[in-house]
């Protein structure tokens, strides 16, 4: 490049060629620099037009710094684009009612859908296959639990982004006191449900019980429920979605044994529970074991450092068919009467790319579960030893509905608590068969229509 | 001694179940107010009794006024409630004279169908609600409850307010118009001041419903700082399964106390008003 002195103020004149070559070595070094995305970023114009505005509405997070990370994610994409960005997060029960408003008469451009909701508003929302389909393939793939519902039939109408799920919570002290073996560490424990209602009885006689809620809760009652009635090979539905599969000779067995061991293992007031119930007996020290999101174990290590290093926590156990988990894929959908679907599909397209999903995922230190393989083998799954059941769950997860489709059929037994009912009825009753018989009744009303 | 006799019979048949019956009724609010001043730790530890404060804290309070918009979440309250409840008032009385008091066709089917717009449960109504409020651009403004909140407090004042205005002798209005007074003036010169009672109780109604409702302000006003107590309460307090117990107890002492304010003030004139028109003089 020729050099051009300086003559007082004269300014300086480039040649064409110099400003191209000067123009091509700075982008070289920003490029070299990691700096060119940066740059481009903030040199492009706001992509959309003056006055756009995404509200997206989504439950509230357990993990607060989580919740704060979220909202300076869409902040900071939101001022990027010139976009005004809000973020709402409600208590999970009133989810639900806010979005049927929405659908019905809009108000939020993005909404964090639950298990079987993407069913339910299937004809309100957006076409998302391009975004999901590339998050999924960027990240080695669907988890299994994620890989049987995310689609509608061969719609994508959501992109997924983990569940959070519950797993058994224990007293190391309390469960080698009632002999357990390992219980210093749950990895090495692999119970299956008798073996673990043996323990329950043992701690119960020693003034420990094991704490189970039974009530209308939309967590822990169906997240215990549904995994003891498949492992004891009954399920809602066939794979056809129709045929009642629930009455079943192993099922009723499976319960009989349940209502036993209810009586010989658990606090029995524990029909009445809700969600955050088996929380607060756990840590009250009422009970020794529950099944529960790892909420326990991070309150505790915040309040009660003691209570936390006494717990760990342990695979739900295991029936003659096997193991489950009752898992369900949590999405961020676009509903169809936003009036900013490019800008929503834009933000959420930069939102699931690795750094931002990455960071926002690792964040919550294993509270939210995996949709892709990749994160699998993340660092924050080897923090915490005690963290290490919950990275398992995605092996064993099935959905709401189970041999059938998660559907809007599967969503309303789920609301409707008939699963759950059919454990609360047999123990108050006492009697499994009749519990089962009415939970079939139950189901043929809903899946027969 | 007979006097001795007459203090254990009353003791038995009146202090006694009014003692218990007053416990039953004020052990909500007591549990309420020792969780709000206890420390997280405490609430859960066993080793001391749940019914008495071991150590004494505002840290929920703290809480309360540092992390959560609460006193946007009681200004807002307050202001839908108290918007809502004076037009509600204002149409109340008016529908509430004329039904008892004017005839004309229909009169009967009209008061009926108020009354029936009254048993219409909110669970129903909040969809086509959130159409028209959509419609009508007033999402997350206090316009939305401003408008929506009269649909339930409107048909009950309505007919509160009817039932009272029949106690009234309706001599005194035929002597004022007699005299020359109009409809308008005989209400708002005779009828309204000797309805006060009536008049505190629905509007005492019409706010504590307002107060307390909680799937309107959900749906129509629960966006970024525009919650109501009850919203923002279980919004903000309640994180998955984990509650803020001490937190979410003392936001409800608070939002409890202008209501209790306004009937420890109001109580007799309350009860009277509730009362008028139930036994037929």
């Amino acid at each position: 490049m020729k050099s051009h002195p300086k003559k007082g103020k004269e300014r300086v004149k480039l040649s064409r060629r110099d400003f191209l070559m000067a123009g091509a070595a700075g982008l070289g070094v920003a490029a070299m620099g990691g700096l060119l995305p940066d740059m481009l970023l903030a040199a492009k114009a706001p992509a959309f037009k003056k006055g756009t505005k995404l509200s997206i509405l989504q439950g509230s997070y357990f993990i607060a710094p989580s919740q704060d990370l979220y909202k300076r994610q869409a902040q900071e994409w939101g001022e990027a684009n010139g976009v005004e960005m809000s973020c709402d997060f409600l208590n999970w029960p009133d989810l639900q009612p806010k979005i049927a408003a929405s659908v019905q008469a809009g108000g939020y451009d993005i909404v964090e859908l639950w298990g079987g909701w993407n069913y339910l508003y299937k004809d309100n929302l957006v076409e998302l296959g391009d975004i999901a389909e590339a998050f999924g393939k960027r990240n080695g793939g669907w988890e299994r639990y994620v890989e049987l519902s995310y689609k509608v039939g061969n719609r994508c109408l959501g992109v997924p982004h983990g569940y959070s799920n519950g797993s058994m919570a224990y007293r190391i002290s309390w469960f080698k006191e009632a002999g357990c073996p390992n219980a210093e560490d749950g990895n090495k424990i692999d119970l299956t449900w008798d073996e673990y209602f043996a323990i329950g009885k043992k701690c119960k006689a020693n003034g420990h019980p094991f704490g189970q809620a039974l009530g209308h809760s939309t967590g822990d009652p169906p997240g215990y429920c549904y995994p003891y009635m498949w492992a004891h090979g009954a399920m809602e539905v066939e794979k056809d979605g129709k045929t009642i599969a629930f009455n079943k000779p192993q099922f009723v067995e499976g319960m009989r044994k349940f209502i036993e061991g209810w009586k010989d293992a658990y606090d029995e007031t524990g029909t009445s529970w809700d969600d955050s119930n088996n929380n607060r007996a756990y840590l009250s020290g009422q009970i020794s074991s529950t099944f529960n999101g790892s909420s326990i174990y991070f309150t505790a290590k915040k309040n009660q450092p003691e209570i936390a290093a006494d717990t760990h926590h342990i695979l739900i156990p295991k029936g003659p068919a096997g193991r489950f988990y009752w898992l369900d894929t949590r999405t961020f959908a676009i509903l169809k009467n936003s009036k900013n679907v490019p800008a929503a599909k834009e933000y959420l397209k930069w939102w699931f790319e690795d750094k931002q999903f990455g960071d926002w995922w690792r964040s919550q230190e294993g509270y939210m579960l995996q949709p892709v393989k990749k994160y699998y083998t993340d660092p924050v799954w080897f923090k915490d030893p005690k963290m290490a059941p919950f990275r398992e769950q995605p092996k064993y997860g099935q959905n709401m509905g189970f041999a059938g489709p998660p559907n809007e059929k599967a969503a309303m037994a789920w609301s409707k608590y008939i699963v759950v009912d059919t454990f609360a009825k047999a123990v108050q009753g006492g009697d499994a068969k009749q519990a089962i018989e009415w939970g079939a009744e139950q189901l043929k009303r809903i899946y027969g229509r | 001694m007979v006097g001795s006799d007459v203090f254990r019979a009353k003791f038995f048949s009146l202090y006694l179940p009014l003692t218990l019956y007053l416990v039953f009724l004020l052990f909500p609010f007591y549990w309420m107010l020792i969780v709000s001043f206890k420390p997280t730790n405490d609430l859960f530890d066993m080793k001391f009794s749940p019914f008495w404060i071991q150590q004494f804290t505002l840290e929920n309070y703290l809480y309360l006024f540092q992390n959560t918009d609460f006193i946007t979440w009681l200004k807002n309250t307050l202001i839908v409630s108290i918007v809502s409840t004076i037009l509600s008032l204002v149409c109340s009385i008016f529908i509430g004279y004329a039904l008892a008091r004017l005839r004309f066709p229909g009169s009967n089917f009209l008061g009926l169908g108020i009354f029936l717009a009254y048993l219409v449960p909110p669970t129903l109504l909040f969809l086509p609600l959130a159409q028209v409020i959509s419609e009508l651009g007033l999402n997350n403004t206090y316009w939305a409850l401003i408008l929506t909140y009269p649909t339930q407090l409107i048909p009950f004042a309505s007919w509160l307010l009817m039932g009272y205005f029949r106690t009234i002798p309706k001599e005194i209005e035929e002597s004022a118009m007699a005299d020359g007074c109009s409809r308008i003036q005989i209400l708002f010169r005779m009828v309204l001041p000797l309805s006060v009672p009536g008049l505190l109780s629905a509007g005492i109604f019409c706010f504590t419903l307002c107060w307390n409702e909680f799937l309107y302000a959900l749906i129509f006003m629960s966006s970024g700082s525009m919650k109501t107590i009850p919203v923002g309460t279980v919004s903000d307090l309640i994180k998955a399964d984990t509650l803020f117990w001490g937190a979410l107890m003392a936001s409800a002492v608070l939002g409890s106390f202008p209501i209790a304010f306004i009937y420890s003030f109001f109580v007799k004139h309350y009860v009277s008003g509730l009362t008028a028109g139930a036994v037929k003089g």
